[in-house]
């Protein structure tokens, strides 16, 4: 509980780390309980299509007339969803490898981390886009699925390495000797030892889902059953022809402002766990 | 002997989160030409800061904050940068802590030599006399110059390269050689070859040589002059015998001696007791009170200065110059 | 030597998986290409099954019919002497032809625009380390944080919207004008340069930033290291010190980093190459998904990847070049 007091204040000293902190938070908020509020419309009134900014409208209509910000925060929540699980599959297979590999040692671990390094090496989008077209599942587990099949060799480097010197260390070997099992080693001394790895790759590791997941809708790879911040850019750009049209900026630009936004809120936070972790960055 | 160089009042201080930290506090000294002088004390008690300082190498967030050095008529604190260049390895060189460390490592020492010529260019007009001289001096150091040349430094053992440092720091034939616990990271073997280099190094080159370190069995090996710290103070400065064998000198230095298992003491090694005072939360009087047999009240109250005994001993305790005065008193 | 070898070993292994995952894909998933073309041309009754499975085998180059080992084996045979089958969406050209006319161009704007923007950020990197109690240099890292954290496409898009109207500039479409003819002469470099551009500055625009605070970092930690104080010692001057002192080991981080950073680009060309329809690999890779062109798809996949597995034994052979310490490894 230190880690939070600490991270506290380490947000209090640093205003880009507050801020990064403060936008995800608006975003979980607005992807949890945002949907309640707002309605978006099903039917299309082209008519009043691309109006700009009203009281009624606060960010405008798109291409069929229904309302941008209603349609930006019912989408934000199939992007969050999607990219929380992924990004939680990836931390727990990247540390189950990493711990496996690193107790294991010898031919277990020298086959594992091979794995890694291919899983590595592989550029990870063209995989993605070839293993979705093949499944074809508007799942959003699925979906995840195939984002953290590529995501999870990092991480399990980093666990195994820090599994490597920590069971070299006196306390693990105390743990041992009093008789404690694995399962106790592990959970009780090891894995607040990788918490740190693990809350990191956490978040960088939603943010390299909400990258590759709205990239696969803006390209209108991955079957959707509910719109969110790809769709609509898919659309604007593929279907409605937004792109051509000036009347079109503020639909255009709300997803892409959204994303950008939230993308910004993860790597100032992330930047300030960074030093929280690191502290000889800390006086830097 | 004149002055060689002259330290007066030196007080270098790091910011930090907490206050002011004087690493180096109001610090007098004089060196002799040509004379080994060898600083000793414990790790943090400034020696090595008072070393960076004398080539003007205080590191971020260091800055000095009081005094000056004077070397051959420029103030080494007030200089500029072109002055401190044209001094620097030329005129005083330094030999590192940690010189496995101390060279690049993406570079061959060839490649290193040859930057440190390009730097002085006036030293060595003709760069194959610089080589030619620096081979003696691999060859003084007892390494292959050949071999070294081609080398990058990973493949140097820890002591081999610290004496690759010590050659390369007298390529420019500089009048003054600092070395920054020179010996302490190296294996007993290692050590004694080092100190035999530097002895024998001395005596053909007559420099003169700053010798940090915490080892007094070193001291003892080489030193013709010694200057013990205590947090951030300098507390005792004599000859080699004054400070082994003066009974005036500073209890501090007399704690060290019992402290160290060596050859001095018959009796089992006796550590000082307490530790090394926090920089940042100094009580009043005498930095070394609270860990002193000798202390008395007025130790706790005021702060001893400098003072020189009869016999050209100077130390820094109050109990000490009382005793010396009465023995003035009696002859 | 016996490193280099063995690291083009790994990278051999490593297309071996890539081509293995690829026969996973289209055969033995369920209702995987292969099935599902075979079956599609029964239902369609126009061809008997003895031409189905022939057609079959002309797209994909295995024998349906055969054991699977033996499939696999027809399989990475055909793959490693470059059949990679024939289009569907192009009837009658093969997989490795349109791809090897594509290979290049997607070479051509990661290259390009990795050299630029590693150049530019490690100029900005060194600059923002050195004067890091600056505002200045504050205000750019704060800048480089949020370039960092924009999305490739995102700029792209931005970039398309903004020059829509003046496309006479920037082509948006194609590798260059079909109006010069290919080959050495001014014309047609400049028609590929200026088709080339919009790509490469997005890469730039989203690149730049990770490398400049990657750079930043890596310079902090040098300026710490014994020998840069060494170097001053002596009297080295300051230029030197930042270009062969520090600069020189700070970069070796960032060049073992290179390699994640082309698997990470040649990613994104996928969707700077669609969005701006520059005929690359990853242009082609979404044009045979959109058209469900499973041979050209499958090819683009692994041609794709092996070029940045080979593009990671190169950075490795750099890497290795630069720092001596990794030549007895």
């Amino acid at each position: 509980m230190s880690g939070f007091r600490e991270l506290w204040r380490i947000l209090r000293r640093n205003p880009s780390a507050m801020l990064g902190f403060g936008i995800i938070v608006f975003y979980l908020l607005m992807a949890s309980i945002g949907p309640l509020f707002v309605h978006v419309s099903n039917i299309e009134n082209p008519l009043a299509a691309y109006e700009p900014a009203s009281w009624a409208h606060l960010l405008g209509t798109d291409y069929a007339g229904r309302d941008t910000l209603a349609e930006i925060v019912d989408g934000s929540t199939p992007v969050l969803i999607v990219a929380v699980i992924a990004s939680t599959f990836s931390v727990v297979i990247g540390v189950i490898i990493g711990l496996v590999a690193g107790f294991l040692g010898g031919v277990g671990d020298n086959i594992l981390m091979r794995i890694a390094d291919i899983f590595l090496t592989i550029p990870s989008l063209p995989l993605v886009i070839v293993i979705v077209t093949f499944i074809q599942s508007s799942s959003p587990f699925v979906l995840a699925a195939v984002i953290a099949v590529t995501g999870w060799a990092g991480l399990s480097r980093s666990v195994r390495a820090q599994a490597l010197s920590l069971a070299k260390r006196d306390f693990v070997e105390a743990a041992q000797v009093q008789g404690l099992s694995l399962y106790n080693i592990l959970i009780r001394q090891l894995l607040p030892n990788i918490g740190s790895y693990v809350a990191m790759n956490f978040l960088l590791g939603i943010s390299g889902a909400i990258y590759a997941e709205v990239g696969l809708f803006l390209l209108g790879i991955a079957p959707f059953t509910a719109s969110n911040w790809g769709v609509m850019l898919n659309f604007a750009i593929n279907q409605a022809g937004s792109i051509y049209t000036s009347q079109s900026m503020l639909y255009l630009f709300s997803p892409m402002v959204a994303i950008v936004l939230l993308q910004v809120g993860f790597v100032l936070f992330t930047r300030a766990l960074d030093q929280l972790f690191n502290p000889r960055l800390r006086t830097q | 002997m004149e002055d060689f160089i002259h330290i007066k009042n030196l007080t270098v201080s790091f910011r930090t989160a907490r206050g002011l930290l004087r690493a180096v506090d109001q610090v007098t000294l004089r060196l002799r030409s040509g004379e080994i002088f060898a600083l000793v004390g414990e790790s943090g008690c400034g020696k090595s800061t008072l070393a960076y300082s004398l080539l003007n190498l205080i590191p971020e967030p260091g800055f000095f904050e009081t005094g000056g050095i004077v070397f051959q008529g420029i103030d080494i604190v007030q200089a500029k940068y072109r002055e401190l260049r044209n001094l620097r390895g030329k005129l005083i060189s330094m030999v590192f802590q940690a010189s496995m460390n101390s060279f690049n490592p993406v570079l061959r020492f060839k490649n290193q030599v040859d930057h440190i010529f390009d730097a002085h260019p006036e030293v060595w007009p003709k760069r194959s006399e610089g080589y030619a001289y620096f081979s003696e001096l691999l060859t003084l150091v007892r390494l292959s110059p050949d071999q070294v040349l081609k080398s990058f430094p990973h493949e140097l053992s820890g002591g081999m390269k610290q004496r690759v440092a010590i050659a390369i720091s007298l390529l420019l034939r500089p009048t003054m050689l600092i070395l920054d616990e020179p010996t302490t990271a190296l294996d007993v073997l290692n050590q004694r070859l080092v100190l035999d280099i530097l002895r024998d190094l001395h005596s053909r080159l007559g420099l003169t040589v700053v010798f940090v370190t915490h080892d007094l069995g070193v001291v003892a090996d080489i030193a013709d002059r010694v200057g013990v710290m205590y947090a951030g103070k300098l507390v005792d400065v004599g000859t080699l015998e004054q400070v082994f064998y003066d009974p005036a000198r500073h209890p501090y230095v007399t704690g060290l001696l019992h402290a160290a298992p060596s050859a001095f003491q018959a009796v089992r090694a006796r550590p000082i007791p307490g530790s090394v005072p926090n920089l940042l939360e100094l009580q009043p009087g005498c930095r070394f009170a609270p860990r002193c047999d000798l202390a008395e009240s007025m130790c706790r109250v005021s702060e001893p200065e400098l003072v020189v005994h009869s016999s050209g001993h100077v130390v820094s305790c109050h109990v000490m110059s009382r005793m010396e005065a009465k023995e003035v008193m009696v002859q | 030597m016996a490193y280099i070898a063995r690291r083009f070993g790994v990278s051999l292994f490593i297309i071996y998986v890539v081509i293995t995952i690829s026969f996973f894909l289209i055969r033995l998933m369920p209702g995987n290409a292969v099935d599902f073309l075979y079956f599609q041309l029964l239902a369609s009754h126009t061809v008997s099954p003895q031409q189905a499975l022939q057609q079959v085998q002309s797209l994909y180059g295995v024998n349906m019919k055969e054991p699977l080992l033996l499939q696999y084996v027809q399989y990475i045979w055909n793959m490693i002497h470059g059949s990679l089958g024939n289009s569907i969406l192009y009837p009658g050209t093969s997989v490795l032809h349109i791809l090897m006319n594509a290979l290049p161009w997607t070479i051509l704007i990661v290259s390009t625009s990795l050299i630029i923007s590693f150049f530019i950020g490690i100029s900005i990197g060194t600059l923002i380390a050195y004067f890091r109690k600056s505002k200045f240099a504050v205000l750019v890292s704060t800048i480089m944080t949020v370039l960092s954290a924009i999305p490739n496409y995102i700029v792209a898009i931005i970039l398309l919207y903004l020059l829509a109207d003046i496309h006479h500039i920037f082509p948006t479409g194609g590798a260059y004008s079909p109006e010069v003819a290919p080959g050495w002469n001014i014309p047609f470099l400049f028609s590929v340069a200026r088709h080339a551009a919009l790509p490469v500055i997005v890469f730039i625009i989203t690149q730049v930033g990770g490398w400049s605070l990657g750079m930043k970092s890596s310079v902090v930690s040098a300026l710490g290291e014994e020998y840069i104080t060494s170097a001053h010692s002596h009297g080295i001057g300051s230029r030197r010190i930042i270009q062969s002192y520090v600069g020189r080991n700070a970069i070796l981080p960032l060049v073992t980093s290179l390699g994640l950073s082309i698997g990470f680009m040649v990613g994104g060309s996928v969707f700077i190459e669609t969005l701006f329809n520059y005929p690359g690999i990853g242009f082609f890779l979404i044009t045979a998904v959109n058209g469900r062109d499973y041979p050209l798809m499958m090819g683009a996949f692994i041609i794709v990847t092996s070029a940045v597995v080979l593009a990671n034994f190169l950075t490795d052979l750099i890497n290795q070049r630069l720092d001596p310490r990794t030549m007895q490894k």
